[in-house]
């Protein structure tokens, strides 16, 4: 069975209202006429029957099983009852005193509901069955002397848009439908992947956390990184400062076997353009390499965010490694200079933070690319 | 003076998982029950009142999520669940924490990290990796930008969040900010009420946003 789901129920609460606008005109129309029309108990039989299936349609469409609306049957009645009211008007002759069809525009739900229900052949077939009943009420209400030709072509017209009208909205509904149907695969489809990715990230992590061999653990920290950063990034872009800070990390971690890496980039940091993005991933590298080789570090943090004074980009590079004195080395360390060097060449700040024995953290801020076009934050 | 013991609930659908951690596990934990899916667990936890349940997020039955939340809502703060995941980016996370998750570790933490950060569980100390700090950190920025405006966090509180998000200890962050350790972990607390407050709030406008009761 084909999945029906929010498009028909949009479509369909559409026509009911639809359907109550037609029958308070058809209503207020055949009431005030009643006198002057050739067959009121008819007129007055047409005004409740159409209320009657107008009330029944929109009952149906209420609570979850809504899909009765489009059932079978109902949608057979509501034909049924056009069917019936345009006829009619051959005989009530409102259509022919007052200029205005007894059935109105009431008709037109049921060719929409009956495209929605069975698709184009349907929607044009009713509409088709429709202008035959109009055609009929033509022939037996008769035509004033001279109006034939005029008559006709109003029951052409009208028939022909009733047709393109039932073909149309089956074809919309058809299509509409294909798309929500892919919409549907495509979760699924998804969801299928993430379950399997799982399996996979929960494999590593044990080989990490079980392995008695480094070079094993390491491969498969690596190949964890990857994967995570393919599956909970891919919205960044390739290139991104979070995808180079990782692959600085991984880089580092093969290096330097004892130490691990964490890095976290917040959804506020902002993008960068290449010189700025190269000077803050060459700080970046420079502060783990400086971490591990000479504060032997065992575990280092990179976490880059929005600066908030700035709207530009805060990176810290912090390790639990021995630290050092930053009044006696930091200018004096060919590190600190090298880090210097490239950010403020951009325009950028530096800062090193340590005291011996209790780790160290490099910081940085770097104004934003164009100050002009600042992120708005509303 | 014997030192105490502390019972642990493992709850994980990979069997080779729950034997790893519990391998991890020796004194003072105790290992009084495994779980594969969240209903298990669940019994398990009503049985023994564990000190500590260690929880996957991705699990069979509704998952860590329901583990945390009818936990927190049956036990409160006697039974303390810590997240133990793979995947630290995930609105899940966010959400475990906001039920109520007591901390959260990553899967990769080595063994003798993952006894160390456990241990400080069972004593009172959640695990806040700096995965998770980072990501509060977004997370109230996003509701201060929201319709309420204002930073549901005090200027102290995101100060400790934003150092810890660095990779700085408790004591660093004292150090730092010049106040206690003890402070630190309060602010720490604070600061994980103050986001299950936020969610509630949210999830409750969500809902009445999309017409759900």
């Amino acid at each position: 069975m084909r999945h029906r789901g929010r498009v028909e129920r949009g479509v369909l609460i559409g026509l009911a209202g639809l359907r109550w606008t037609a029958w308070l005109w058809l209503a207020v129309v055949a009431a005030v006429n009643l006198h002057r029309v050739d067959h009121p108990e008819l007129a007055l039989a047409a005004i409740l029957a159409t209320g009657a299936v107008t009330l029944a349609d929109h009952l149906a469409l209420r609570g979850p099983s809504w899909e009765r609306a489009i059932s079978p049957g109902l949608v057979a009645l509501e034909v049924a009852v056009a069917v019936a009211v345009v006829a009619a008007d051959g005989w009530v002759r409102q259509g022919r005193i007052t200029g205005q069809t007894l059935a109105g525009t009431w008709p037109l739900p049921a060719i929409l509901v009956s495209a929605v229900a069975g698709g184009l052949l349907w929607g044009a077939g009713v509409g088709l069955i429709l202008s035959a009943a109009r055609a009929i009420a033509a022939i037996v209400g008769g035509t004033t002397a001279g109006q034939g030709g005029r008559a006709a072509l109003a029951v052409l017209s009208t028939a022909v848009s009733w047709i393109v009208i039932g073909a149309v909205c089956g074809t919309i509904v058809r299509l509409l439908r294909d798309t929500q149907d892919q919409l549907a695969e495509a979760a699924v489809r998804e969801r299928i992947a993430r379950d399997l990715h799982d399996g996979v990230l929960q494999t590593l992590a044990l080989i990490e956390r079980r392995s008695t061999s480094p070079d094993i653990a390491r491969l498969a920290r690596d190949q964890e990184r990857d994967l995570r950063g393919y599956l909970f990034d891919d919205h960044r872009q390739p290139g991104s400062l979070a995808a180079q800070l990782r692959a600085i990390a991984a880089r580092l971690e093969r290096s330097w076997p004892t130490t691990t890496v964490t890095v976290t980039v917040t959804e506020d940091a902002p993008g960068l353009d290449p010189d700025r993005l190269d000077a803050a991933s060459g700080a970046a590298a420079e502060a783990l390499t400086n971490a591990a080789k000479h504060g032997q570090a065992r575990h280092c943090v990179v976490f880059a965010d929005v600066d908030e004074s700035s709207g530009g980009l805060f990176l810290s590079v912090k390790d639990d490694g021995s630290g050092f004195d930053p009044s006696t080395v930091s200018e004096g360390m060919g590190m600190a200079r090298s880090i210097r060097g490239r950010i403020e060449r951009i325009g950028g700040r530096v800062t090193f933070a340590s005291s011996i024995g209790d780790g160290a953290e490099v910081r940085v801020v770097i104004p934003p690319s164009e100050p002009k076009r600042r992120r708005s934050r509303a | 003076m014997p030192d105490p013991t502390y019972t642990v609930v493992i709850a994980d659908d990979h069997p080779t998982v729950r034997s790893g951690i519990r391998a991890d596990l020796d004194a003072p934990f105790v290992v009084v029950g495994e779980a594969g899916d969240a209903t298990e667990a669940l019994r398990l936890i009503d049985a023994h009142l564990p000190d500590l349940v260690v929880c996957d997020l991705n699990m069979p039955d509704g998952g860590g999520l329901r583990v945390v939340r009818e936990t927190a809502a049956r036990h409160g703060e006697k039974v303390r669940v810590v997240v133990f995941t793979v995947s630290e980016h995930e609105r899940d996370l966010l959400d475990a924490v906001a039920t109520g998750a007591y901390g959260y570790l990553v899967k990769s933490t080595p063994g003798p990290e993952l006894h160390r950060q456990l241990l400080r569980a069972a004593r009172g100390d959640p695990p806040f990796a700096p995965e998770l700090a980072a990501l509060l950190l977004g997370e109230f920025r996003r509701v201060a930008r929201s319709a309420t405006g204002d930073n549901p966090l005090s200027e102290r509180e995101r100060e400790v969040l934003n150092l810890v998000a660095r990779g700085y200890t408790y004591r660093q962050v004292g150090k730092e900010l010049f106040i206690a350790e003890k402070t630190v972990e309060n602010h720490v607390r604070n600061i994980l009420g103050k986001l299950h407050l936020s969610r509630r709030a949210e999830l409750v406008r969500w809902a009445a946003d999309h017409g759900i009761r």
